[in-house]
């Protein structure tokens, strides 16, 4: 907002936003492009010159009306002396409410929306900002109030907006809005109530066996005196770091019809790992690892006194872990049961390797976009899985919200936990170690499986694999680690910024913003993938096809892993401190750089780190967005598994695990270990 | 008072200040007017909007409802940055990454002073607030007396125009908030600054302040010098929030000149007062002001508890009237067993009657 300074001393004036706004929009009106045509948003030709907003009141005079608006700001600016929040606040909601509907008229096809557009939007919402910080509605700074429109802009843009075009594909296809289109599309889909039941039943079959086994592994791991507690933990990284597929692969290599175990040792050839029995296994192999760590956080909080207390009551170990221990976890293991659910609806990797015939709604979205171009069944069928997960996700934040046993105080409560009963304990560990193995040799098959020939038929040793790579899969590889690199640390900023903002912050609509930038996390990647392209292809607002989508996808995926490390470090911080900075002077902006930002620094590492890792394993939105120019990693993995090459899937898996376990390896050494797995709790949870 | 004059200092105004959370009503329509160089303390118990009502001075919290000045200046909406006012936090608030002479010189370099007016200003202040010579540690390295110079530090070398405290004092033990307090009014004397000052322990407020607010769920109860309020509250909320008091029913027999004729069981003495209506009172009864003694005229009583507290006895003393607290500090006649008969004789100078019906 500093870019104008026409000889004006800005500080004698009653009114600086206003004038400095005013005089900014002018000069965006008279010589910023508003739209853009197709594909050229950030051209600056003569011919561009005659779409600014002045150039073209002739054919939509409302843009007269934005003229008029910054004419009238500079007016304010010089001029007012009473109730300086007025023009501003008034004014900002008007050119906000002006600039989109503009977009909206004039972005027709071949023109959307243009660098002049944004632009004067953000002006817009910036002199808003001080009104309403001037005005007393927010009690902050302009930064903060500009952070607070900004964000909940983009998140009703990027998030709310693709969700509704869903919606609307679901009930509006080229003969106009009928309601009844949603019923019959999936009326006249065969298979829908047999997707339905797989999608479901097999979302609670993995549900209950990952509860139990994340709470197998958790007590285990906190509870018992075994140096193999540390292994356990690490386990828990595993899912984090693993592209997707490379579960499903490994099973496919140890199960499938040239399978290692059924073929090799057995000589069974059969297909019948695929579908249901192959995908609760992967499945349970991916989320158990979430179940531990929500399980294993509850199982550390459980204050020791409780247990000593059951113990001198004349309980013994056993009748304590029953009836104290036990029943504090259940909330954990609900939560647990109930996030694995989630997962599980949401899982687009592996169903689409191991599914076979047994459809899920993921997938049967997917091919109902690329197989079937039907877009009114993808956003149907889009809409029942939403409301299945966004069902259970609220399940969990309502019921979870109200009856957590567990009070958290920040202070570490006293005494020791209960060892376990020496039974239960060996018990666990056993199972916890052979369950550790299985995963090894599943990730040790898939390294393996990208040096041999023709799994299963010619085992011959072989570089042939990498060496495609290196000359077909660089493009992609190259797209991907840029794009997550753009994207991470906006992630982070964005994520982290919320949270400050969210947790720090008193303003109308806090909570409302906070749930909708964590529902985020609830939406299946697939809803989100169709909702972008659903929303993002047509003028004013057209995305697809670029790198922009991409990013942005990434950065509104993810954003809940910065929000929680934000949350998490922020409530770590005495909030006097900020204070004690305002009242110093400081802006709040500066207060962010110099006070929060260096004591929240783990926290901020850690989001970037987990934004960049979910980047580049993300598959589901994003196998929606690619595009021949921008194609990304895990897109080229699952076309070359559906083709069943698997020797280049599982090279080019292998190649993304060791770059994420560097990433990890490069966090930990930067923030240190306590800090790094505060990180991965948040990571793995969102 | 005995404040010198300072150019700095700013009066304060709060016309008709209210906060709301949620359905609770925190502030109600506080006013207040605090003079250039003046000390007033916000005194209350927990939740009475003591703190909340200096954190609105700060810009920290919304104001609800009506106006804010400082100087000539409104000041209701402006963020904390934009105020000419620091103040010392309960818990500190020092910048933990920071060494103590950054977090002193933190305002200062916002402000984009000049290194060399930075280094003076900073050594300047740890001089006057008893801190030299440690500005390379760490504030954790710190006991917690001089954190708290520190924090004081911090907020004097932005010379405000007025200095918040809340609760300064609270994270010190005994000895030290007694030592601590009389620093924060000597220099505040000696500054000429404009202070307030939230606590809710009395006997600091009696100590530090020109002038104290009592305050009761958001109101404001009543506004005074240490001794008004002592000697004269307004209601008996003020009477027994400072200082021990006895609620004891009397008659009004006369008003008079600011002279009241008051009978208190069988003595009939005369005392400072308000005018009032002749007829049944409520009267304070410090207990400190009651003589204890086991024969003679006064109130008829049975001792029933007695705790000695080394230079003065307490006791809890049965009558007519209900039970009287009697603090003794000359014990001519030793410590009183329980169960002895005794008589109480008011003196004048700390009996008070309330105002209100009985």
């Amino acid at each position: 907002m500093a870019e104008c300074s026409s000889g004006i001393d800005v500080t004698a004036v009653r009114n600086p936003a206003c004038l400095v706004g005013g005089l900014g929009l002018l000069l965006t009106t008279a010589a910023v492009p508003f739209i853009a045509r197709e594909g050229q948003a950030f051209g600056f030709g003569r011919a561009h010159l005659r779409l600014t907003a002045l150039a073209l009141t002739d054919q939509f005079p409302g843009f007269w009306l934005l003229t008029a608006l910054a004419v009238a700001w500079v007016a304010a600016g010089l001029l007012q002396e009473e109730r300086p929040h007025g023009p501003a606040l008034w004014g900002g909601v008007a050119g906000c409410l002006l600039v989109v509907w503009l977009t909206w008229a004039a972005g027709v096809k071949p023109y959307a929306f243009g660098p002049g557009a944004v632009l004067a939007l953000a002006i817009c919402l910036v002199v808003l900002a001080s009104g309403l910080s001037r005005g007393g509605y927010i009690r902050a700074d302009t930064f903060v109030a500009a952070s607070i429109l900004a964000l909940a802009f983009f998140v009703l843009l990027f998030i709310l907006y693709p969700i509704f075009a869903v919606l609307q594909h679901s009930v509006m296809d080229s003969r106009g809005f009928r309601p009844a289109l949603f019923v019959d599309t999936l009326r006249n889909y065969q298979a829908f109530w047999r997707v339905l039941g797989n999608s479901l039943g097999l979302a609670v079959f993995v549900g209950v066996i990952s509860t139990v086994i994340g709470l197998a592994f958790a007590l285990a791991a906190t509870r018992s005196r075994s140096r193999i507690t540390v292994l356990l933990r690490s386990f828990s990284l595993l899912p984090l770091i693993t592209p997707p597929f490379v579960v499903g692969l490994a099973i496919i290599l140890l199960f499938g019809l040239q399978g290692f175990i059924t073929s090799t040792l057995l000589g069974l050839k059969t297909r019948g790992i695929f579908g249901f029995p192959g995908l609760a296994l992967a499945q349970t192999l991916s989320f158990a690892p979430v179940a531990f760590l929500v399980i294993a956080s509850v199982v550390e909080s459980v204050n020791p006194a409780l247990e000593e207390a059951s113990l001198t009551l004349r309980a013994g170990p056993w009748e304590t872990f029953w009836k104290v221990t036990l029943p504090l976890l259940r909330p954990g293991l609900a939560n647990a049961f109930l996030l694995t659910i989630i997962e599980s609806l949401a899982d687009f990797g592996n169903p689409i390797v191991l599914g076979g015939e047994f459809e899920v709604l993921s997938t049967e979205i997917y091919f109902s976009i690329i197989g079937r171009f039907d877009q009114t069944l993808a956003a149907s069928l889009g809409i029942v899985l939403l409301a299945f997960s966004l069902a259970t996700f609220l399940l969990q934040q309502c019921w979870l919200g109200e009856r957590s046993y567990v009070t958290v105080t920040g202070k570490p409560p006293s005494g020791k936990p209960m060892p376990l009963p020496r039974g239960l304990e060996i018990g666990l560990l056993s199972f916890c170690a052979a369950w550790c193995v299985f995963t090894l040799a599943l990730y040790l098959f898939v390294i393996y499986g990208g040096f041999v020939e023709i799994w299963g038929i010619n085992n011959a040793f072989t570089l042939r694999h990498y060496r495609q790579l290196l000359r077909d899969g660089m493009d992609a590889l190259n797209t991907t680690l840029i794009l997550a690199g753009i994207s991470s640390p906006l992630t982070a900023a964005v994520g982290i910024l919320l949270a400050y903002l969210v947790v720090r912050h008193q303003f109308p609509g806090r909570g409302a913003l906070e749930f909708t930038s964590m529902l985020s996390f609830a939406v299946p990647g697939t809803v989100i993938g169709i909702g972008y392209i659903m929303a993002f292809n047509q003028s004013p607002f057209l995305l697809t096809g670029t790198a922009t989508i991409l990013v942005i996808s990434f950065v509104f995926r993810n954003m809940p892993v910065g929000i929680r490390s934000g949350i998490a470090a922020l409530a770590q911080i005495d909030r006097a401190l900020e204070e004690a900075s305002v009242t110093l002077r400081a802006s709040f902006a500066t207060t962010i750089r110099r006070i929060v930002l260096p004591l929240i620094r783990p926290a901020i590492i850690s989001a970037l780190v987990f934004s960049f890792v979910r980047s580049v394993t993300a598959i589901s939105a994003v196998v929606f967005l690619v595009s021949a120019k921008w194609q990304l990693s895990t897109k080229v993995i699952l076309d070359q598994a559906e083709n069943g090459r698997y020797g280049l899937a599982t090279s080019y898996s292998t190649v993304l695990i060791v770059i994420m376990a560097l990433a990890i390896a490069l966090m930990y050494l930067l923030v240190g270990k306590r800090a790094a797995a505060g990180g991965l709790e948040g990571g793995g949870l969102a | 008072m005995t404040a010198q004059a300072n150019p700095q200092a700013a009066r304060v105004v709060l016309e008709q200040v209210s906060k709301r959370f949620g359905q609770t009503l925190a502030v109600d329509q506080v006013s207040l007017a605090i003079e250039p160089g003046e000390l007033v303390t916000l005194l209350g118990p927990s939740g009475c909007g003591k703190t909340t009502t200096l954190r609105m001075v700060a810009g920290l919290e919304t104001v609800g409802g009506g106006r804010i000045f400082i100087g000539d200046a409104e000041v209701t909406h402006l963020p904390p940055n934009a105020r000419d006012v620091t103040m010392v936090f309960q818990s500190y608030a020092l910048f933990p990454h920071l060494t103590v002479f950054e977090n002193v010189a933190y305002g200062l370099r916002v402000l984009k002073r000049s290194e060399a007016e930075v280094q003076q200003a900073v050594r300047n202040v740890l001089e006057l607030v008893g801190m030299p010579g440690l500005e390379g540690r760490s504030p954790s390295a710190l006991s917690g007396g001089q954190q708290q110079r520190v924090a004081v530090a911090r907020a004097l070398v932005m010379q405000p125009k007025v200095l918040l405290f809340d609760e300064p004092l609270s994270n010190l033990d005994a000895k030290l908030r007694k030592r601590m307090r009389e620093e924060i009014r000597l220099l505040q004397q000696r500054l000429g600054i404009t202070a307030i000052y939230v606590t809710h322990d009395q006997a600091e407020a009696l100590a530090i302040s020109d002038r104290i607010v009592v305050m009761d769920r958001g109101r404001t109860s009543q506004i005074g010098s240490p001794l008004e309020l002592y000697k004269a509250p307004a209601n008996r909320f003020v009477a027994e929030f400072i200082g021990e008091a006895n609620f004891l029913p009397a008659q009004l027999e006369s008003v008079a000149d600011g002279w009241a004729g008051i009978r208190i069981g069988p003595q009939r003495l005369r005392v400072q007062s308000r005018p009032l209506a002749v007829g049944p009172v409520t009267v304070l009864a410090r207990p400190e002001a009651i003589r204890i003694q086991t024969g003679g005229e006064g109130l008829a009583g049975t001792i029933q508890k007695v705790s000695y507290l080394g230079s003065s006895a307490d006791y809890t003393v049965e009558t007519d009237l209900g039970s009287v607290l009697v603090t003794d500090y000359a014990m001519p006649g030793g410590v009183l067993s329980a169960g002895t008969a005794v008589r109480l004789e008011f003196l004048p100078h700390g009996v008070y009657p309330l105002p209100g019906a009985s």
